[in-house]
């Protein structure tokens, strides 16, 4: 399990989060910033590529800390 | 099966033969299912598996999986067309399932998914046995409308169905909540990953390569257990004496070993077989025959078995062994391989005459053209950038059929045309303004026909051009006409529109285009019905119905000719037939998923529920009617006619003030300066005066009527001086103006009377009843008025809310007087016999007919027989 922080422009309403729910989500400055666990690339890319359908622009994608299961 | 509907997507990827059994994860399959959860996940990287572990598990599985398999790819994510599939799959398992449901989906004008999924999910409800619905390559999808159905779907999914999704990224659906409920089985890369023990028994047990423990170990490490990698290894290593120097060589991301191996494995291969994967590389699916037409040559079966035998990555795609695909991972990188400048090797360039790719996908469209494939074709034929082809493969399927599904896919593949191709194929731009008129886009039909007429005129000179121009001319004035005909008619230029529908009708007969003649009756019938004609317009209907019958192109049309005739016969009060007109259009309309006739015969069947008491199933029918409502707003003439019907059964309920409550919100679009037709303005102030009168508010209802009357008696819209005079007429009668009030009710019987119209007057309940016996006893319209008065109370059970064919129980009185009924006796001698008065003899009698939805004392005596009111064989 690896904890992730994702960056993106805009505020992202937390309703919009089906899916990824185990997210947390915090608006700071113009961007809302999402972190929470992934399992693995797939969970991963599976919200990247959701975030991108939604039209967001990602700033940053940044792995915080392994964690063990 | 439906046409359009490709079986091998449908089709279970057969087990391999050279495979690794996989317990330890097809026991997690089965402990899923066990246990009951909804949804298996399977989310892995490329090449990981999924597919194969999937259908390890469905076909080895004991007792057997019903399993229901749906491939998808990028063209799925048409919401209509993914459900279609995801219908047609389950009937592979259930060929009985949402058979009503499936042409919906394949209509013209695709209707909202809810309204869609949830008969579907209420028939799954209704099955004995389960079924594993598999959704592979999910990751494919990225329409959000798609997304919200299937959670839409997980949220209502009956036990009978357990969901299993591959993918390769993890989808947008509410995966969390399930997982933390304990009603998902997942499955991720790492679980799918080979772990020693399985890697050691694919090199050396199945591919037979007999390595040393140590390289096993390095090729697990290598390929981190990614089975594709370990596949592509195992492929370079046959008949390799240095397997252990190969294993040292390579290292790296899966992207980098897999190009890596890729390249390893295809210089292995003798150059035809090179050749021919990079060439039939282009295609979603393969068979021998399309392949042939790629390369040029005649092996294409010996290929596709040699590939096959020496697990090259290819996936049969149906039982026969005769479609097949490439192994997506390997698909995509020979297809990036034969992108890449320069070619191959001379070979290649030599096997294809023109320019490479380009050549390749023109060769595939024009061999799945010539096998009716045209989505493909058409598809292969963008790739190539030849519209000129697109042009005419969309030119052949349109001349086909303009009413199905096709349409929209007409639209699609004509839309993208660029101008210079669009100039020289004018048929083509005539049906994209048919299409787009059918589909309801009026302006943007007349812009493009606008368009049409000017290309028309840039053909230059030629006897050849000439007469293509003169018929095509033609065929534009008999749509315009048609289009321009219903404008008018909507808004009170009826002698116009009478006018120009039939000349169009007339027209389109004599050059044979019997859709376009089946439309433009269709008008006719509606103008004339604006004129106070019931006679002509229901000739007109039974028209349009004859034509539609004469050909599937236009048998969709008959669907809206059978719902005007019943709106006809419902006005003559024959319910009965009414009601067997609305089932065939109903049938029709579910035949062929003519969404809008659809929505409209609803309407009308709740109208008719409404008149025979039934106001619950009015509302019920309703529902489905707006289920199927456009998103056209409350302008279109569909829509209106459902709010309208809403407003009727509001006043019914009596709850006039949410009738007035709809009628100010269409105000309000006027006001903030909307159009609206004419007739929707009459509809909106008779709505108004019926609320008022109902309100004990007539001087309100006759202000809301006066103004209607001067320009409707213009326009020669007699339909609306005949409603609007017998409305005024109550508004006089409860006012007290009795004089003022006949003469009113008098203009509306002579309009009336000779086209014999009944339910404009039934329709209003006691207060016309009330003022029809005052017309009777003064002689006016005697014998029509007589006929008038005989029709009330038979069906006017409205406040008890229940359809009058499962009868109200009859009270003890009532029961005694149908029983002297049927012996025979008079209404007089009835009244003597029970000691009460004549006319409340006369008030059971009407309740019992009433109640048994009959007419005479034969009649009433027969039904109550039927229904064991009575002993049978009583005198």
């Amino acid at each position: 399990m690896m904890t992730y922080e994702i960056r993106v422009q805009g505020h992202l309403s937390p309703q919009r989060f089906r899916g990824f729910e185990n997210l947390t989500a915090n608006q700071a400055d113009g961007e809302t910033v999402l972190t929470g666990p992934f399992p693995d690339q797939s969970a991963l890319l599976g919200l990247l590529n959701w975030l991108h359908d939604l039209g967001a622009v990602l700033v940053s994608v940044r792995q915080l800390e392994e964690t063990c299961d | 099966m439906d046409a359009s509907i490709l079986a091998t997507k449908l089709y279970i990827p057969p087990p391999r033969s050279d495979l690794v059994k996989r317990q330890r994860l097809t026991k997690r399959l089965d402990e899923g299912l066990r246990l009951g959860y909804k949804l298996t996940l399977i989310s892995a990287s490329a090449g990981s598996g999924k597919t194969t572990l999937l259908s390890e598990w469905i076909h080895t599985r004991e007792p057997k999986v019903r399993a229901a398999w749906l491939s998808l790819d990028e063209d799925d994510n048409a919401p209509a067309r993914f459900w279609a599939y995801v219908i047609a799959a389950l009937q592979t398992i259930h060929p009985q399932l949402a058979r009503s449901v499936l042409p919906m989906l394949q209509g013209p004008q695709p209707p909202p998914v809810r309204s869609i999924l949830t008969p579907l999910l209420n028939e799954v409800t209704a099955l004995s046995q389960s079924v594993v619905l598999v959704l592979d390559d999910y990751h494919l999808i990225t329409t959000g409308a798609i997304h919200d159905g299937v959670a839409f779907l997980l949220d209502h999914l009956p036990q009978q169905i357990h969901l299993v999704i591959a993918t390769r990224v993890d989808p947008p659906l509410p995966i969390a909540r399930l997982r933390a409920r304990g009603q998902l089985t997942e499955l991720r890369a790492d679980d799918l990953r080979f772990t020693a023990e399985e890697v050691a028994a694919f090199l050396n047990d199945v591919m037979e390569l007999d390595l040393q423990p140590q390289d096993v170990a390095a090729l697990e490490a290598r390929t981190e257990g990614w089975i594709s990698g370990l596949h592509l290894a195992a492929l370079s290593m046959q008949g390799r004496e240095d397997a252990h120097a190969f294993i040292e060589a390579f290292t790296g991301g899966h992207q980098y070993i897999l190009e890596y191996l890729i390249e390893e494995v295809l210089s292995q291969q003798p150059e035809p077989v090179q050749r021919f994967l990079l060439q039939t590389s282009i295609l979603d699916r393969l068979c021998a025959a399309l392949c042939d037409a790629l390369t040029g040559e005649q092996d294409g079966a010996d290929m596709l078995e040699r590939l096959q035998r020496d697990n090259i990555f290819t996936i049969s795609l149906d039982e026969e062994g005769h479609w097949y695909r490439y192994h997506h991972l390997f698909g995509d990188l020979l297809r990036k391989r034969l992108g890449q400048a320069p070619p191959l090797s001379p070979p290649l360039a030599g096997g294809m005459k023109g320019g490479g790719i380009e050549e390749l996908h023109r060769r595939a469209s024009q061999w799945h053209a010539e096998n009716g494939l045209l989505e493909q074709a058409v598809k292969h034929a963008q790739s190539a950038g030849d519209f000129e082809r697109v042009a005419e493969i969309a030119e052949r399927a349109a001349g086909a059929s303009l009413l199905d599904a096709r349409l929209t896919a007409l639209l699609r593949w004509v839309d993208v045309l660029p101008e210079d191709v669009l100039r020289v194929h004018p048929h083509l731009q005539i049906y994209r303004a048919w299409a787009l008129y059918m589909n309801g886009h009026l302006e943007a039909a007349q812009q493009a026909l606008e368009d049409c007429r000017r290309a028309l005129e840039t053909l230059p000179p030629s006897p050849e051009n000439d007469a293509l121009r003169r018929t095509l001319i033609r065929m534009l004035d008999i749509i315009d006409m048609i289009a321009r005909g219903l404008m008018c008619g909507m808004d009170d230029k009826i002698e116009e529109a009478v006018r120009l529908c039939s000349q169009a009708r007339d027209l389109a007969l004599e050059d044979g285009h019997v859709f376009l003649a089946a439309q433009a009756t269709e008008g006719l019938a509606l103008a004339q019905y604006h004129q106070g004609c019931l006679r002509a317009p229901a000739q007109s209907c039974q028209q349009v119905i004859d034509l539609a019958a004469q050909g599937t192109a236009q048998a969709p049309l008959g669907a809206a000719g059978y719902v005007a005739l019943a709106g006809i016969y419902t006005e003559w009060n024959d319910l009965e037939k009414a009601a067997d007109l609305l089932n065939e259009a109903l049938a029709l309309c579910r035949e062929w998923g003519i969404v809008q006739t659809l929505n409209e015969a609803y309407t009308a069947q709740s109208h008719l529920l409404q008149i025979r008491g039934d106001i619950e199933g009015a509302w019920e029918v309703l529902e489905k009617a707006r289920e199927f409502s456009s998103m056209e707003g409350d302008r279109s003439l569909v829509n209106f006619r459902l709010a309208t019907q809403q407003a009727r059964l509001n006043l019914a309920a009596g709850e006039p003030e949410k009738a007035v409550r709809w009628v100010e919100g269409m105000e309000a679009v006027l006001a903030s300066g909307g159009q609206l037709p004419a007739a929707f303005i009459e509809t909106l102030q008779t709505t108004v005066a019926r609320a008022h009168l109902a309100q004990g508010k007539p001087e309100e209802a006759l202000a809301a009527l006066e103004p209607l009357l001067g320009p409707a008696e213009a326009a020669g819209a007699f339909l609306h001086v005949i409603e609007v005079c017998a409305l005024k007429a109550l508004a006089l009668h409860a006012l007290g103006d009795t004089a003022a009030a006949l003469t009113s009710l008098e203009r509306s019987l002579a309009l009336a009377e000779p086209e014999c119209f009944v339910r404009v007057y039934l329709n209003e309940g006691a207060p016309m009843e009330a003022l029809l016996r005052e017309a009777a006893s003064r002689d006016i319209h005697l014998e029509y008025v007589r006929s008038l008065l005989d029709g009330f109370g038979v069906w006017e059970y409205e406040s008890m809310g229940e359809s009058p064919t499962l009868p109200h129980p009859h009270t003890p009185r009532e029961l005694d007087v149908l029983h002297l009924i049927s012996q025979g006796l008079s209404n007089k001698a009835i009244a003597d016999k029970l000691v009460i008065a004549l006319n409340t003899v006369k008030r059971h009698t009407s309740s019992i007919y009433g109640k048994l939805g009959v007419k005479s004392r034969t009649q009433a005596v027969a039904r109550a027989r039927e229904l064991g009111l009575l002993p049978i064989g009583e005198e």
